[in-house]
């Protein structure tokens, strides 16, 4: 136990103690558990931004102790420290104590806050978890556990079917990932013989596609990718800062964080696979963005959007590294895949976050209203929100010097470099970014208000805007990595050699593309929806498109069908044969009807009295007799 | 006549007693409790406090003397070969004193609340206790037989405790039944076993045909005679009854149900982990020569009792009845331990004995939230009385949780480890197909566990299923007990100290 | 015709199957009872012989003989509870039916 290790537990540990105290106080005392929550997630940034800027120099650092030792069997716990999970861990810490500051406000009135605020530290506890783990196999209880973590906090609201609907909906989702993933990890172990992250990047020669692919499977689920992507715009039926914290910058992002963890395992037709499943999530999403009214639900289709870019950029940037970038597969080249991705993970962290909280600011004045046809003209009733939300915005388009740009430009570069298709429709796709965006602004921010709430919202408690305004900053200064001491020294450093930067000319082009496409799309966004306008100008001028939209090309159809007409025929079948075989063999009474014909010894056996069990009893005697002695002839 | 006498002498030896003092001071209080009730009329919380004081001391020495390392633990047979000291043995006496003091703890949660006799309750487990731990250690068939009917017996009354509930009652009679015939063929088989072994027709014949390593040597040299296997057989089935394995668990979900709850916890702990602790010791040791009968037929009882169990839990809605059937699961997992000590994997007692610590240490803490949300007919405990319990009593749910969590063998915590550790066994010992068996089981038990879970988590609506069920507030002590537990069931996955080992 | 070790096994195993057939025939809550009693009675009978009849001049098997007195001990016991039960369970039901005594099913 050194410094460093005894730091990582205090991290780790902080918030499970938090949690449990939080239970042991019980439900009456919602604003104490609040504080301690609160408190938690001040410790764990203190400890973390310590650790970072004063205890870690930059070198992987990886320390574990045996947890199970079963020869030949083991399971290690342990800690597992490099460039990739400094920067999550950086992210989590300080994106997450301001969500939970921000928390303090929103959830002021809330009946069930010790409930919230438990779970939102077990849900820190997890996530550092994951983010700290040494192997895939303590990474994968971690796993489970934020996912648990998010059942619980997206029914919160437990008074709504939507809530409960959504969050089982999550879980369920969830767990057919989930298997894929497991099943990743066992191959993982089978093959290797250790899951242990460290290992596994010295000695990788061996993996397969088949492997990369299940373990892509846990990304799939958690990350919301297509075709696994239907749970997470219902989970915003939860409260608006578990949508920021949970399902827009940290734990959907844990997949991208996996993809990062385990970038060696993963060949050339796992990595085209990869790219593009990340590419056709992106555009599919920003389609079906374009026809939501929910201010929450435009904000979810365009995280799903923004986890394809991820994606994508894991994919095709690992493929360029290893193929085409400087050294071919060497040097720093095969880290632009995971750079790019991170870099994004991160800039999306600050400015999602901040999209999501500034819209909880916007609900929690608008008295619970969510649609933005009823809210308009907050600009002026809520200066800092708006201002801040403005910021968020542009970020997201991408318009140039914001943090947005950098991260998607070097997203853009390394899909330019593999796979031109793709690199054409993620530009598409961050015209609409900018196009939805600014529909979004417009409407909920400038104009005249529509309805009564907004005619009388107001600035919300300091404790909600504060958060908004230091991640404002850290939008806009987020992509100077390079220019300024914005993140700590060894994280900055990493981030210098993993994003992959485009050559002087071809970085002019990029320039000029990412102008183009944010600015086109935030004027495109004007021209139809006007901030004076009082409905829906695409739903009512062009409304095929609207209309397909707002299909979302009929995935929870398809998926409901499959429940309603398949599953519940197989759940049926189960079912007659679990009331056969429960029944028949004794616990249950069947009074007559089907064993009737077996006679009048049958129907003694299940009158379920104790005479009946006498029967069986003696029967199982004769039985284990039987078998012991193979029929007997054993004794003669 | 002096061979008599050295008996004689060797039983009175004061040096043989005194290994027994745990047994002697619990049987001794077990009396003393009845004269405390007599003299201190009103003395509900007294009679607790001496019970769970003594017994907690008694523990607590015992733990002393483990740590330190000071107790005879060599293979000296006691009380001419009736009694031997052994590590296991002692591990399993330790494991039993812990295990009542627990379901002293709930006999006074479920007492509190009705009009029965108080100190009889504890009179009687501590006395069925006393008699688990000589079992334990018992090495002669007569002691065995005694021993056993002891616990049976303090079995029935404990079971028909509840005088005033029909469901008690006739879970006592079911029980009564059910349990007399599988002594008698229990007893059957010691009498076949003695009857062949000692007759001089046979291979050296033993001169106490009672005594395990006697008989075991005549088994080993006349492994095929009828009357050794048909009494071996019986002998097992009358134990395989008290674990509830297939195909003898039927008196399981109605005695579960029907039994007071601390009851049902001494019954799906303390009394299956004894019968466990007994077939180890057996196939291990007097029945090692039947080997090549027994492997298999034990083998098949395993797949069909891990079966069974899963899938009749599966249907089940009163969560009695479910500890029940997930118990019968929980036995075939135990078995494939069993089995892997008998194909010869050394370390297999530890695997098992660590098993049994991790599910009484989950089940107590199912059953003393259980004992907090149950009607005043304790019989009737629904999956629906839990609708609510998360929000309104989030102690009680979140232990209820752990506790489930556990028990379906989640990781990190406790239950995870113990399958793990059966499992690795079980494939040292090569029985692959078992392991894969194992695993399926597992899968399938997380199903109903989780629906139970689902049951505490969801909220009911009142217009739907009505008020949410009263649930009995737990006390400062409850708390601290199911918060230790809890805690165990997650320190216990994280670190098993040499428990493993 | 001498009387050997196997009349008196006869002896017992009928009287053990009488018991069995007993428990598992009769209705009669007292009448099984009573049968369950018979199949201990049955393994009394067959240490006794046993006992007798595997004694050498060296060895006087006498265990077989004490664990009879701990037998009847204990059977002695198993009645007293067992009739204490269906007493009490008569007071409650009126009935020491077996087939009527299906309170607990699912």
């Amino acid at each position: 136990m050194n410094d460093l290790s005894s730091l990582l537990s205090l991290i780790l540990l902080t918030p499970l103690v938090g949690a449990g105290l939080i239970w042991l106080l019980g439900n009456k005392r919602g604003n104490l558990a609040a504080g301690i929550s609160v408190l938690v997630a001040g410790v764990i940034m203190v400890a973390s931004l310590f650790l970072l800027y004063a205890q870690w120099g930059g070198e992987p650092y990886h320390v574990a102790m045996p947890w199970l030792e079963l020869q030949p069997f083991r399971l290690d716990l342990g800690f597992y420290l490099n460039g990739v999970s400094a920067l999550m861990l950086f992210v989590v810490s300080f994106v997450g104590f301001w969500i939970h500051l921000f928390s303090l406000g929103y959830m002021a009135d809330d009946s069930r806050k010790a409930r919230f605020f438990g779970g939102l530290s077990i849900f820190m506890f997890s996530m550092l978890g994951i983010v700290l783990a040494e192997n895939l196999f303590m990474l994968f209880i971690f796993w489970e556990l934020v996912g648990f973590s998010s059942y619980i906090l997206i029914g919160h609201y437990l008074k709504t079917q939507e809530a409960a609907s959504a969050s089982q909906k999550a879980f369920i989702v969830n767990r057919v990932g989930d298997f894929g993933f497991l099943l990743g990890i066992i191959l993982t172990f089978w093959t290797f013989g250790t899951t242990s992250l460290p290992e596994l990047a010295q000695h990788h020669s061996g993996a397969t596609t088949a492997m990369a692919l299940l373990l892509f499977c846990g990304v799939l689920g958690k990350s919301a990718q297509m075709p696994l992507h239907v749970w997470l715009p219902d989970a915003m039926a939860g409260p608006t800062p578990i949508s920021a914290l949970i399902h827009a910058a940290t734990m959907v992002a844990a997949g991208v964080f996996l993809l990062a963890r385990t970038y060696f395992l993963f060949d050339e037709t796992a990595l085209t696979v990869v790219g593009w499943v990340g590419t056709i999530t992106a555009l599919c999403a920003a389609i079906w963005a374009f026809a939501q009214n929910d201010i929450k639900k435009v904000l979810a289709y365009s995280t799903l959007s923004q986890l394809g870019y991820m994606v994508a950029a894991f994919g095709f940037g690992t493929l360029y590294g290893l193929t085409q970038g400087e050294g071919h597969g060497h040097g720093h080249a095969v880290w632009y895949g995971l750079g790019a991705a991170m870099f994004h993970l991160t800039t999306h962290a600050f400015f999602k976050a901040l999209l999501f909280l500034g819209s909880g600011s916007v609900i929690h004045a608008c008295h619970h209203e969510q649609d933005i046809w009823k809210m308009g003209g907050l600009f002026k009733k809520m200066p800092l929100t708006g201002l801040t939300f403005l910021i968020g915005t542009l970020a997201l388009s991408g318009i140039p010097f914001l943090a947005g740009f950098f991260s998607k430009d070097a997203i853009l570069f390394v899909t330019k470099e593999a796979c031109f298709p793709a690199f054409i429709i993620l530009t598409g796709t961050a015209v609409m970014t900018a196009t939805y965006m600014g529909r979004l602004f417009y409407i909920a921010f400038l104009g005249k208000p529509r309805s009564e709430h907004a005619e009388h919202a107001h600035e919300s408690p300091w404790t909600m805007v504060l958060p908004l305004v230091v991640l404002a900053v850290f939008s806009i200064a987020g992509g100077y990595f390079a220019q300024l001491p914005i993140y700590p020294a060894a994280v900055n450093e990493f981030l210098g050699q993993a994003v992959p930067h485009p050559s002087e000319d071809a970085e002019m082009t990029m320039l000029i593309i990412s102008l183009i496409a944010s600015l086109g799309g935030l004027a495109l966004a004007f021209v139809i929806w006007n901030p004076k306008s009082e409905r829906d100008a695409l739903a009512a001028k062009a409304r095929p498109i609207w209309a397909l939209s707002r299909s979302k090309f009929c995935f929870d159809e398809v998926y409901m069908f499959y429940v309603n007409q398949i599953q519940a025929r197989v759940a049926g079948i189960l079912d007659t044969l679990d009331s056969l075989i429960i029944s028949g063999v004794g616990t249950r009474v069947v009074p007559g009807g089907i064993f009737g014909g077996l006679g009048m010894f049958f129907r003694r056996l299940h009158t379920g009295n104790a005479t009946a069990y006498v029967w069986w009893f003696f029967g199982g005697v004769i039985l284990f007799f039987a078998v012991a002695t193979r029929g007997f002839t054993s004794l003669f | 006549m002096d061979a008599q006498l050295q008996i004689l002498s060797e039983f009175s030896s004061s040096h043989h007693w005194m290994w027994l003092w745990p047994e002697i001071v619990l049987a001794a209080l077990a009396l003393a409790l009845l004269a405390v009730e007599l003299l201190l009329p009103k003395s509900d919380r007294w009679l607790l406090r001496i019970s769970l004081g003594a017994q907690v001391a008694v523990f607590a020495a015992l733990i002393a003397g483990l740590v330190g390392g000071t107790l005879p633990t060599s293979d000296v047979a006691l009380f001419a070969g009736a009694i031997q000291p052994t590590l296991s043995g002692h591990l399993m006496r330790i494991f039993f004193v812990g295990c009542s003091i627990l379901v002293c703890f709930l006999g006074y949660l479920y007492l509190e609340r009705r009009p029965l006799a108080r100190a009889e309750y504890y009179h009687l487990v501590m006395i069925v206790t006393a008699a688990m731990m000589l079992l334990a250690q018992i090495t002669h068939f007569v002691a065995f037989f005694v021993a056993l009917e002891t616990v049976t017996i303090g079995f029935y009354i404990l079971v028909a405790y509840g005088r005033n509930s029909s469901y008690s009652l006739e879970a006592g009679l079911k029980y009564m039944i059910m349990g007399g015939f599988s002594s008698g063929l229990l007893l059957f088989g010691i009498v076949l076993l003695y009857g062949a072994a000692g007759s001089p027709t046979l291979i050296g014949p033993a001169g106490d045909p009672f005594q395990f390593g006697q008989l075991g040597a005549v088994i080993a040299e006349n492994p095929g005679n009828p009357l050794i296997v048909i009494g071996a057989l019986l002998v097992i089935v009358g134990i395989c009854f008290k674990i509830g394995s297939f195909p003898f668990q039927y008196w399981i979900p109605d005695v579960y149900q029907g039994a007071p709850t601390p009851t049902t916890a001494f019954l799906a702990v303390s009394s299956k982990s004894m019968g466990f602790y007994l077939l180890y010791v057996l196939l291990t040791g007097p029945f090692l020569g039947l080997q090549s009968i027994l492997v298999p037929v034990i083998g098949i009882m395993t797949y069909c009792t891990i079966a069974f169990g899963n899938i009749a839990a599966l249907g089940q809605n009163n969560v009695k009845r479910v500890i029940g059937m997930s118990g019968v699961a929980h036995a075939g997992i135990l078995l494939v331990g069993i089995l892997a000590a008998m194909r010869g994997v050394d370390w297999a007692f530890q695997a098992i004995f660590f098993y049994l610590i991790t599910y009484a240490l989950a089940s107590f803490a199912v059953f003393g939230v259980m004992c907090h949300v149950a009607p005043d007919e304790d019989a009737n405990q629904e999956r629906e009385h839990y609708f609510g319990l998360m929000q309104n009593h989030p102690f009680l749910g979140g232990v209820l949780a752990v506790g489930l969590g556990s028990l379906a063998g989640i990781p990190p915590l406790a239950g995870f480890v113990a399958k793990a550790a059966i499992i690795v066994a079980a494939f040292q010992a090569k029985l692959y197909l078992l392991v894969a068996f194992v695993l399926v089981g597992v899968v399938v038990s997380i199903f109903y566990y989780f629906g139970w879970l689902r049951a505490a988590v969801t909220n009911p609506h009142p217009e739907i299923q009505g008020e949410p069920h009263p649930v009995v507030a737990p006390s400062v002590g409850s708390r601290a007990l199911l918060a230790v537990l809890a805690l165990a069931s997650v320190v216990l996955g994280l670190y098993q100290g040499g428990l493993l080992s | 015709m001498t009387v050997g070790l196997f009349h008196y096994l006869a002896v017992s195993g009928l009287l053990f199957i009488a018991g069995v057939l007993g428990v598992l025939l009769r209705r009669n809550v007292l009448v099984v009872f009573m049968s369950l009693e018979l199949m201990l009675t049955a393994s009394i009978s067959a240490l006794v012989a046993f006992s007798r009849f595997n004694a050498t001049p060296d060895n006087p098997m006498m265990g077989g003989n004490v664990f009879v007195l701990f037998i009847i001990a204990i059977a002695a016991c198993e009645v007293a509870v067992g009739l204490a039960i269906i007493v009490a369970l008569w007071r409650r039901r009126q009935t020491v039916d077996l087939a009527e005594l299906k309170g607990m099913k699912q």
